[in-house]
């Protein structure tokens, strides 16, 4: 019985020293403060393009200037990122910083993960520096928990075949012409007219806002009289009768070909995309066509609520645990100004600062001028902790109203009923 | 009893079926390699086009040189072959355990242990985390090695139990008359006749491991330690996907799991090893 036992204890010792081995040496790449240097880490999600200015440009002038800070990127990957930061900041192993969905700010906020920045000292300089709807974003019970960092919103794309055939010259103004329109590219052949990119608040709400619909009254506190006022009702009701009438795209439905496909074919009329359609296709390696040629641009047409895209973009935000606070917020502000906001928008980025967003040379980049002005009318999705919730009920009964199987109303009042439910939590 | 007409009609029957069958697995497997062929598939290609593509390697050399893809190639394969061998040696060791020998709440213990088997990843990942954290093994493949070959040991306990309650007690008899302990019948006996089970577990192990993303984004703080799963997710853009170089980079990171596939199945066909081992 002896002898197997030790040998037993022998191979378990080994594994281990395995275990020790390994961790020792991962271990010390992670912690290091030799030069006296403090490290912050720094989520992200950029993309490729993104990423390459933030390591090649960003970090070395930021590094330059900040000779005691030394800034470690971390791209993380979209899939189950929300749980990601719960489990960093459940575990204490957050990083300092994180370039973060604008809807997210407040739900972390309430978690008590983020710190709170506008008590710091430079904030009303950042503030006063950047687009006023961003910056709401980062609201949460009357103090901001994190600054913009870049933004973008939707405009109306249109294929410029496509308008020809239907004998359409400019880029309608107004929701009429933009329904008169996709009825002519439809009688022309066009295999969809309008492309919402579906039946969700990201793809629905610039043309149910624009339509006159509502979501909540001004301060974010009540939903009941607003998304099931007799506006919002009339608004769903004209995107359901678009559909009735083959007005618009199956994608609405996730019907095939898709948004982008569509419109590369010359088979949609019209898509609403953020700047990305047009950075992502045109940096393609053998694309067959540019397609600044073959789109024309256009604000969201105008209809009783004006012209109101959705707000997209990040922000960037302090976790509460963060062990170099100071040396974060002086990153955040860095990101803020001019320069490095600059740079981030050679790639497309939006940026939130107001001189960068002006500046000739960024307006230069050819399709920008329509997303900058769109930014002037566009609304955020409702600032509320509890917004990936109501969305997913939101959503659902979209659906159901758009696949008809409940009436508009019935839709909309359940919204009412269980957004108030979801907005006392 | 049947005519040849019917055995021939039969037959063809039993045919057409199996061949419906490899269709039906082999068609999505063949579209999404013909895909990998396509350029700037940021909208999902359609038939046509897949069908008419020209194989090259573009996309293949494009993605073995993006986000680290070689660097977290090698590091899976560090990974999931620790945890493969540590999960299968381990749950070797415990299934003999509970095959072989008599203790107190033997039964209860194994319960709890299948119990642990129920409960999904995402629930458990920020107690594990916490724990992790706690015995300091974040961002260590220590760590990561300790959830992997602990969740693995539950799943091959259980599979090699059962496998090893089939050997003959009586082959242990011969070792003991030599005068040889526990180890040497577990090492001489149990293990060499349990090869076609432990190729089976083998393979779960090392695909089970291999594959999985979330707890190893969890674990694995820093860029250069993560490992290809997440490679593969960071071709997944926020506004775009390019599909034929996610598709390309998922046909890299199958080819060891269909390697080890190979190495291993040759051990499904030797099964009823211990046949004839004994006289009547």
């Amino acid at each position: 019985m002896k002898t197997p036992f030790s040998k037993v204890l022998g191979i378990l010792s080994i594994i281990a020293l395995l275990f020790v081995s390994a961790c020792s040496s991962s271990d010390s790449s992670s912690e290091e403060s030799s030069d006296g240097k403090v490290t912050i880490e720094y989520w992200h999600t950029y993309s490729d393009q993104e990423e390459k200015v933030l390591k090649e440009k960003i970090k070395p002038i930021f590094e330059k200037e900040h000779p005691n800070i030394k800034l470690k990127l971390t791209r993380m990957p979209y899939e189950g990122l929300k749980q990601q930061v719960i489990a960093g900041v459940s575990g204490n192993a957050a990083p300092d910083l994180m370039r973060m969905d604008i809807i997210w700010v407040p739900e972390f906020a309430k978690m008590g993960a983020l710190k709170e920045v506008s008590s710091l000292d430079g904030f009303d300089k950042v503030k006063s520096s950047v687009f006023e709807s961003p910056m709401a974003t980062n609201m949460f019970d009357g103090k901001y928990y994190g600054v913009p960092v870049n933004t973008n919103t939707k405009i109306a794309i249109y294929d410029k075949k496509v308008l020809d055939q239907a004998g359409v010259t400019e880029a309608p103004k107004t929701m009429q012409e933009l329904a008169a329109a996709a009825k002519k590219a439809k009688d022309a052949g066009a295999k969809g007219g309008i492309t919402v990119g579906g039946a969700n608040a990201w793809g629905v709400l610039p043309y149910f806002w624009s339509l006159g619909g509502k979501l909540t009254n001004e301060d974010y506190t009540k939903m009941d009289g607003f998304v099931n006022s007799p506006e919002s009702v009339k608004a769903l009701e004209q995107i359901i009768l678009w559909k009735k009438d083959g007005l618009l795209s199956p994608t609405i439905l996730g019907g095939e070909p898709g948004a982008w496909d569509g419109i590369k074919k010359h088979e949609y009329m019209m898509l609403d995309d953020g700047p990305w359609f047009y950075s992502v296709l045109m940096n393609e390696e053998k694309k067959k066509e540019d397609p600044l040629e073959y789109t024309v641009r256009g604000l969201i047409p105008e209809g009783p609520g004006g012209s109101r895209s959705v707000i997209g973009g990040e922000d960037l935000v302090i976790f509460a645990n963060s062990k170099h606070p100071e040396e974060a917020w002086t990153f955040a502000q860095w990101m803020l100004t001019k320069e490095p906001q600059k740079l981030m928008s050679e790639t497309g980025l939006i940026p939130t600062n107001l001189n960068a967003a002006k500046d000739p040379e960024f307006l230069k980049v050819p399709f920008v001028k329509e997303y900058v002005d769109q930014l002037e009318t566009a609304l955020p999705r409702t600032p509320i902790p509890q917004w990936s919730e109501f969305e997913k009920v939101f959503n659902l009964n979209i659906e159901k109203a758009i696949r008809g199987k409940m009436s508009v109303k019935e839709a909309l009042d359940d919204t009412a009923k269980q957004g108030e439910a979801i907005l006392k939590k | 009893m049947y005519t040849t007409k019917t055995s021939l009609f039969w037959k063809f029957v039993v045919y057409a079926v199996l061949i419906l069958g490899v269709a039906v697995f082999i068609i999505p497997f063949i579209y999404m390699l013909l895909t990998t062929f396509v350029d700037n598939a940021y909208t999902l290609p359609r038939p046509s086009e897949v069908f008419s593509v020209t194989p090259n390697l573009d996309n293949y050399e494009t993605v073995w040189n993006r986000n680290n893809f070689f660097r977290y190639f090698l590091n899976s394969l560090l990974i999931a072959g620790v945890s493969m061998v540590g999960s299968l040696f381990l749950g070797a060791l415990t299934a003999y355990a509970f095959a072989r020998f008599q203790f107190p709440f033997k039964e209860f213990l194994f319960r709890m242990f299948l119990f642990t088997m129920m409960i999904p990843v995402v629930l458990a990942i920020v107690p594990q985390f916490t724990v992790i954290s706690n015995l300091g093994l974040v961002n260590t493949y220590a760590g990561l090695w300790l959830l992997y070959i602990g969740g693995g040991v539950v799943g091959s306990t259980f599979f090699l139990r059962g496998f090893f309650e089939t050997i003959p007690k009586e082959l242990e008899d011969s070792i003991r008359i030599d005068g040889g302990g526990n180890w040497r019948i577990f090492w001489n006996i149990y293990l060499p006749l349990s090869k076609p089970a432990l190729g089976t577990m083998a393979i779960f192990s090392f695909s089970g491991t291999w594959d999985e993303y979330f707890v190893a984004l969890t674990i694995i703080k820093d860029e250069a330690l993560r490992t290809l799963p997440i490679a593969l997710m960071m071709f997944q853009g926020q506004h775009a996907s390019n599909w034929a170089w996610i598709f390309a980079a998922s046909i890299i990171a199958l080819l060891p799991v269909v390697l080890i596939y190979i190495i291993f199945q040759k051990h499904f066909v030797k099964s009823g090893l211990s046949e004839g081992s004994m006289k009547g």
